[in-house]
């Protein structure tokens, strides 16, 4: 009797079962049978980046999102973000890729920072998966046939564009006069020196390092350290590190009474620094990056895009811009790779090719980047390198202009 | 002449800011021989208080200080109570390593509390210099040492003509001891953790006045362990002359040693001096010569 | 606490580790199932394994130096860093392979704690904790400023996999026996040093610092010992840990992570290298478990802010730590010990 009823409840389940497995096969069966591709994404909730990640990562999710139910769309195609907190620590890194190598099995990375470069760097030509960051890069990982790219280049680069334009704007036919402001310690903050040094000496009638000083990563307080800066008479002074130390250097000038145009990247660029510092203090001083600000009048389409598919609680502004620049040059290159290869046979080789294989018009980036090429002798563009850059102007941030700065040819240091 | 003299001047302003940070660490230290290893995160906590208090709850100045003020002492009182009350009479091994798991603590609590951004912190003091014949005066960091001068006197005054203040002394010099002396240790605790917060927030609104607020603020806490080592642990009145003697190194260590050292002296030399002092003269200037101290 | 029945006939049968077949039995069973682990798992937790096992060779050799010893010793994450360097130059320039690389790292990292090592005759304490603060401090300072030839200057060194007879070791399976490997010779020698003559030597001198030099074991050589023993693990695991991250920068060795190497030994209980092995998974397991909820929290967009989620790792740590030593300060060998005897006990109770 109870066997009987047992057997019952057996069999209603098997059937259950079945049916549930019919199920899922027939939803698995896509009726538009369209290919899905995994990116792999790095990002960081808990280290120095934790407090931009919302934008950081609306920004690529959003373009994702765009490109998926338009472009994609037509090509039938899908391109899956599969994210991992990687701490900003390289051994997370190392101890989470080669599961996401056989897990994912991602045909791009889209990688956050030292901590990927650092990890990555040397396995991605075995893995065959390439990497593109949004960040800039730095002159310790520029070596060739790497598998690592940005849509950037390097922070020297960067500035050296923006040195260039300022050069050129001066009164009289002088090298431009500049001072910088840096930590010992930390390679990153080195090696951006150092490349602007290297400018100097490739360059000498047109730019002169007058004075270097190290400052704590938190300082207090660096009046000394300006007044001896002040001392060369700088034309500008290049702050790249932190907001700390720009808001530090603003203050010192403010103390000894003195007004120079200030330098920075655009993780400290001038809206952060003026959460602390009044935007007349900033009067006259540049943030420079190799993407569109985010109020430039060319990237309104960019921006509508984020604020339409953004679910996260980012904001668009200069994070956003440049992560959306990341993801837009990677589904550039989805692109490519597809009409090279066809829409179901895109693997991590064939976007490496893709990337190399000529010039990106800069029609295909919604105003975010100017036309990129790449090459196997450096991790980041090397055809005609482009910045821009804003400035406080009358109290107000702004564009500094509407086109395109060129950056002079800048060799490795 | 006159660099050399505004070097050393601005080395005396930041110095006495170290000094007042390693102060908060002596006075808990002095009150109740706790070593609280944490204070970095401890001065953030505050921070981060003022700033819900003038920021978050939009609070006028005066009213946001004192609540604030207020809600770092009870921190202070929560402190004391749940983590070191039970640890009175611990070998000095476990204070440390609590005072370690409490600076982990604190890091993880201000993240989940207040997140990861960095904000802007209400600028309470002035800015800019005072100029007074050919010499410039940092405004906020001379406000900042006006207010140590006269925190080290009445604290020293407290410490040493007070008789609550001399119970004090007994506690900070073995808490088994002072017990059975009948000398409330736990009270000796409180009292030491309320003012050791309490300077904490006075030093965050020194260094914080008008710039950005953010974790790596709590660096600032190991920059000043060496300061309180070379003035004494149990010294008040050393502090911040030990500040001063390592800000005016640092200045003149960045200036002339830095561009030889590629910018390492200026960092290094601290540690150097601590070093220097355990090795040596491990009471500091002013500690007081206990024959078995290490 | 051994149950009724067991007897032994001889000292050197009741001296050993594992003195009944049950024991024995046991631990095979164990070795077993880390051998197998990796067919039992995917890349991810081979990947967790690794760096586990490396974190555990580091932790085992703070144990020396603070639970055997008691030499408070906040620098470990140097000589982590020291051993990485060093075995990124050696496998580098010199082209050495990994068996000869790693000792190298742990005997390099050896030397150097004899610095760190000549304070600790002179200091005890607290002090000895701001002295190695200081040395933390000062290592990355120093290691950028070296000669770029040596250790790759401020941009660290690339390394290569390790390679043994031809092969290279670069898949997580390889990987994770490689550490699995280390992680047990070490293991059976810290254990050993427990129970040895030096160890002994080592827990007077933790027990009082005055009483050993007049028993006669002198303090100086011990306390300098006690400080290449701990370093020399670190050394070791910071060898393993350039194999596997394959790129060495200082950035990779901070304060911040001694202190986590301090904190793990705290809640797994100083006085015994066991307390190093719970310690070390228990943090590692609650992290990794952390983190995975984080994650997937993230992916499926349900707005929570994975600042909190993934904040919170610093609060369970601290909170662990803290609650361990007002609570239970032997730590989670302390308790496993219990739970031993308790189980040995049982049904009866002594009491």
């Amino acid at each position: 009797m109870i066997r009987a009823r047992a057997m019952k409840r057996f069999g209603r389940v098997l059937l259950l079962l079945a049916a549930a497995v019919a199920a899922s096969l027939a939803i698995g069966v896509d009726a538009r049978a369209e290919t899905v591709y995994n990116f792999s994404v790095s990002v960081d909730y808990t280290g120095p980046y934790a407090a931009v990640m919302d934008s950081w990562h609306g920004g690529q999710v959003a373009m994702v999102d765009w490109w998926n139910k338009t472009r994609g769309k037509e090509l039938g195609v899908r391109v899956n973000l599969k994210t991992y907190d990687m701490r900003y620590n390289p051994s997370v890194v190392a101890q989470n890729w080669p599961s996401i190598l056989s897990g994912d099995k991602p045909i791009l990375h889209l990688g956050m920072g030292a901590p990927d470069l650092i990890s990555l760097m040397k396995r991605l030509p075995e893995d065959k998966v390439p990497m593109i960051m949004g960040t800039a890069m730095v002159g310790t990982v520029w070596v060739p046939n790497g598998w690592h790219f940005s849509s950037r280049p390097t922070y020297s680069h960067e500035f050296a564009g923006l040195f260039e334009y300022l050069a050129g704007k001066l009164p009289e036919k002088r090298p431009l006069r500049i001072g910088t402001v840096s930590t010992q310690g930390v390679s990153g903050y080195v090696d951006i020196v150092n490349g602007v040094v290297k400018l100097a000496k490739m360059y000498p009638d047109r730019f002169q390092v007058v004075e270097s000083v190290w400052v704590d990563i938190q300082p207090i307080n660096i009046t000394n350290e300006i007044r001896r800066i002040a001392k060369e008479k700088p034309d500008v002074i290049l702050t790249a590190n932190n907001t700390a130390q720009v808001i530090a250097t603003v203050k010192a000038l403010k103390e000894l009474g003195m007004k120079v145009p200030v330098v920075t990247s655009s993780h400290n660029g001038l809206n952060e620094v003026a959460k602390a510092v009044p935007l007349e203090d900033l009067e006259g001083s540049y943030s420079v990056f190799a993407f569109a600000p985010y109020m430039d009048k060319g990237v309104k389409q960019a921006a509508d895009i984020f604020n339409k598919y953004n679910t996260s609680k980012g904001t668009w502004g200069t994070t956003a811009a440049q992560n959306a620049s990341q993801a837009i040059l990677s589904l550039r290159t989805l692109e490519r790779a597809i009409s090279k290869v066809g829409a179901a046979n895109v693997t991590g080789q064939a976007m490496y090719d893709a990337l190399m294989a000529g010039e990106f018009p800069e029609s295909g980036f919604l105003g975010l980047l100017p036309a990129l090429r790449f090459s196997k002798d450096a991790p980041f563009p090397t055809g005609d390198i482009k910045v821009k850059a804003i400035t406080v102007r009358n109290g107000k941030i702004v564009s500094l202009s509407d086109k395109w700065l060129p950056v002079p040819k800048l060799d490795k240091w | 002449m006159v660099d050399f003299l505004q070097i050393v001047l601005n080395g005396v302003l930041t110095g006495l800011v170290y000094g007042i940070v390693a102060m908060s660490f002596v006075v808990i230290y002095r009150a109740s021989r706790i070593v609280n290893l944490a204070q970095g995160e401890v001065l953030l906590v505050g921070a981060y208080f003022l700033w819900t208090a003038i920021f978050g709850l939009h609070l006028p100045l005066v009213l946001g200080l004192v609540v604030a003020l207020a809600a770092c002492m009870g921190f202070g009182m929560i402190l004391e109570r749940t983590i070191f009350r039970p640890l009175i009479g611990q070998p000095a091994f476990s204070i440390v390593m609590a005072s370690i798991g409490l600076m982990i603590l604190l890091r993880g609590l201000i993240q989940v509390a207040w997140g990861a951004q960095d904000r802007q912190f209400p600028g309470i003091l002035p800015g800019g210099a005072l100029q007074v014949g050919e010499f410039l005066f940092n405004k906020a960091l001379l406000i900042g040492a006006a207010a140590t001068v006269l925190l080290v006197e009445a604290l020293n005054w407290y410490f040493l003509h007070t008789d609550s203040g001399l119970r004090l002394a007994a506690v900070a010099e073995d808490h088994v001891t002072a017990l059975s002396m009948g000398v409330s240790v736990p009270r000796a605790a409180n009292i030491a953790w309320v003012l050791g917060v309490g300077l904490a927030s006075v030093a965050a609104v020194i260094v914080l006045s008008g710039t950005i607020l953010g974790l790596s603020v709590s660096a600032i806490g190991f920059r000043a362990l060496p300061v309180a080592l070379l003035g004494g642990l149990e010294s008040v009145r050393g502090a911040p002359l030990a500040g001063v003697i390592i800000g005016v190194g640092e200045a003149l260590a960045s200036e002339y040693l830095d561009p030889l050292t590629n910018g390492a002296m200026s960092q290094v030399f601290p540690f150097l001096i601590m070093i220097g002092v355990l090795l040596i003269r491990p009471q500091g200037l002013f500690g007081w010569k206990i024959i078995e101290r290490v | 606490m051994l149950p009724s029945g067991v007897y032994f006939e001889s000292f050197d049968r009741e001296g050993r580790y594992l003195r009944t077949k049950p024991q024995i039995a046991c631990f095979v069973g164990l070795l077993v199932l880390l051998a197998g682990f990796p067919f039992l798992s995917n890349d991810y937790l081979l990947g967790i394994a690794s760096m586990m096992y490396i974190t555990m060779i580091a932790v085992f050799g703070l144990q020396i130096t603070v639970g055997m010893a008691g030499q408070i010793n906040l620098g470990q994450s140097a000589f982590v860093g020291i051993g990485a360097y060093v075995a990124a130059a050696l496998s580098g320039s010199a082209g050495l392979p990994f068996w000869m690389t790693i000792p190298a790292a742990g005997l390099a990292a050896g030397s150097a704690s004899i610095l760190f090592g000549l304070p600790a005759v002179r200091v005890k304490g607290f002090y000895l904790a701001l002295t190695t603060i200081a040395a933390q401090v000062i290592f990355p300072i120093v290691v950028i400023r070296l000669p770029v030839a040596w250790f790759g200057g401020p941009n660290g060194l690339a390394m290569e996999p390790a390679h043994i007879f031809g092969r290279t070791l670069g898949s997580p399976m390889e990987m994770y026996y490689l550490c699995l490997a280390v992680l047990l010779v070490l293991g059976t020698f810290a254990f050993n040093l427990q129970r040895s003559r030096v160890g002994r030597a080592f827990r007077a001198l933790r027990d009082n610092d005055i009483v050993p030099g007049v028993l006669g074991i002198n303090p100086f050589r011990y306390k300098i010992l006690a400080f290449f023993g701990g370093a020399f693990f670190g050394g070791i695991s910071g060898a393993l840990y350039a194999y596997f991250v394959r790129y060495v920068t200082t950035d990779q060795f901070t304060l911040w992570l001694s202190v986590w190497y301090i904190g793990m030994l705290i809640v797994g209980g100083l006085h015994s290298p066991l307390g190093a092995i719970l310690g070390t998974l228990f943090i590692t397991g609650v992290q990794e478990t952390i983190h995975h909820v984080g994650t997937l929290l993230l992916a499926s967009h349900s707005g929570i802010s994975g600042g909190i989620v993934f904040a919170s790792t610093n609060v369970v740590l601290g909170g662990a730590i803290i609650i361990t030593l007002i609570f239970e300060p032997y730590g989670l060998a302390h308790r496993w010990n219990l739970i031993k005897a308790a189980y040995r006990i049982w049904p009866y109770s002594h009491n």
